[in-house]
């Protein structure tokens, strides 16, 4: 009886501590596929959104532009509905380059975590570190940093449905990605932060 | 050398078809846009706003209308491609953002009032104090164009310069350009502007 009480207690421990994300999801045991793709920014067109961020406490809504400009080379703007900008990012390789940003915005945290967004919004090439299989779906599991995301990917049509972004244990934000990538909700599980960006039609 | 430096000016003026005032000239605008500023009580307009980034293909259209009361409220509603109406309104603009209301105090951010200024003025059309601008007048066949560089540095870290394109027979602001560097700009035409109609108070209400 003892025995059973503590493979149980054990049982509990361990289901607690592991990723929610794969939870229950059958891991491949090779893996076919060495890169997954985000396609939805890969054209080097304009991608304009209308963007509302709830941060904290502020509401704050403009207008989110985000180009390819070459291979590996974003530019990210975000400005008032009237225009002027609230901060204008390029993103090189990975790296950030803060060409402007307004005071009011310009925290170092908040910086912090909206580039770590934007990149695994953007980053198109993402090498696969494990594959695991739910029904009419596949998660690929990659390394940001020191990170990881998992890519939800529907089976028939092949579309990015999700990607959780977390650490080894506890899922961080949320990205998902609706009527083909037109629609992107950023909910943050760690910090009171979200962020709604719908496609100028 | 510089009999040459102000033969290229002068040649860049006139192919881009404008020529600077004469003070006699700037007078006369200073006075007629105090005067119509003076006797507009309301403002009934529709917008078209043009955003430039140098990197985009294309321009970022969005539109919608504007109403002032004087002395200083301030409706502003775009349409398209989204609703969102801002309202200017005793030291505060109220937000409503398709649905989501919001207010912030102009008072406590030095850049948003000066931002706020600027926008009740260029709609009114008054002119600004030379204490705080550097002032530039030109002309071309249809308008006068003001340029005005800010001297204030937190100011001038949001706005590098901005232009006020004025209608040569009624005085009227036509244009708003905003230019945040030599390459990036916001441009807002006023379209169907019709002056001094009656506007109920209610029009500000969010």
């Amino acid at each position: 009886m003892m025995r059973f009480l503590i493979s149980c207690f054990i049982l509990v421990l361990l289901t607690s501590c592991s990723l929610p994300t794969t939870r229950g999801l059958v891991k491949e045991r090779e893996i076919e596929q060495t890169f997954i793709y985000n396609m939805y920014f890969s054209q080097n067109k304009d991608f304009v959104y209308k963007a509302k961020i709830k941060a904290f406490s502020n509401n704050v809504g403009g207008i989110l532009i985000i180009k390819k400009i070459k291979e590996n080379n974003f530019r990210i703007v975000f400005t008032s509905e009237f225009g002027n900008k609230f901060f204008d990012f390029e993103l090189n390789n990975n790296q950030f380059t803060t060409h402007f940003i307004l005071e009011a915005f310009n925290r170092k945290t908040f910086v912090k975590i909206l580039q770590s967004d934007f990149l695994t919004l953007i980053k198109e090439k993402n090498k696969v570190l494990a594959v695991y299989k739910e029904t009419g779906k596949k998660v690929y599991k990659t390394r940001l940093n020191n990170k990881f995301n998992y890519f939800f990917v529907e089976g028939n049509k092949n579309t990015l449905e999700k990607i959780v972004h977390t650490n080894k244990s506890r899922e961080l934000t949320i990205f998902e990605f609706k009527r083909d990538g037109k629609e992107i909700q950023i909910l943050h599980k760690k910090f009171p932060l979200q962020i709604a960006l719908r496609a100028f039609d | 050398m510089n009999r040459i430096l102000l033969l290229l000016l002068f040649i860049g003026q006139v192919v881009l078809g404008q020529t600077k005032l004469t003070q006699e000239e700037i007078n006369l605008l200073n006075e007629s846009v105090k005067a119509n500023a003076k006797n507009t009580k309301t403002i009934v307009s529709d917008f078209v706003q043009k955003k430039h980034l140098d990197f985009l293909t294309n321009d970022i259209k969005t539109e919608g209308n504007l109403i002032f009361k004087a002395p200083n409220l301030i409706k502003w509603e775009y349409k398209k491609p989204y609703s969102y109406i801002a309202i200017f309104k005793e030291n505060a603009i109220y937000i409503n953002d398709n649905g989501d209301k919001n207010s912030f105090d102009l008072s406590s951010n030095k850049s948003f009032k000066h931002f706020n200024k600027l926008i009740v003025s260029s709609i009114k059309g008054d002119l600004f104090s030379e204490s705080d601008f550097i002032i530039n007048y030109f002309k071309d066949k249809e308008n006068y164009l003001v340029k005005f560089e800010p001297k204030n540095e937190s100011f001038k870290k949001m706005i590098k310069s901005f232009e006020l394109l004025f209608d040569k027979k009624t005085f009227d602001v036509v244009e708003i350009k905003m230019n945040e560097s030599n390459t990036d700009y916001t441009k807002i035409s006023f379209l169907n502007k019709k002056l001094n109609q009656p506007v109920s108070n209610d029009a500000f209400s969010n």
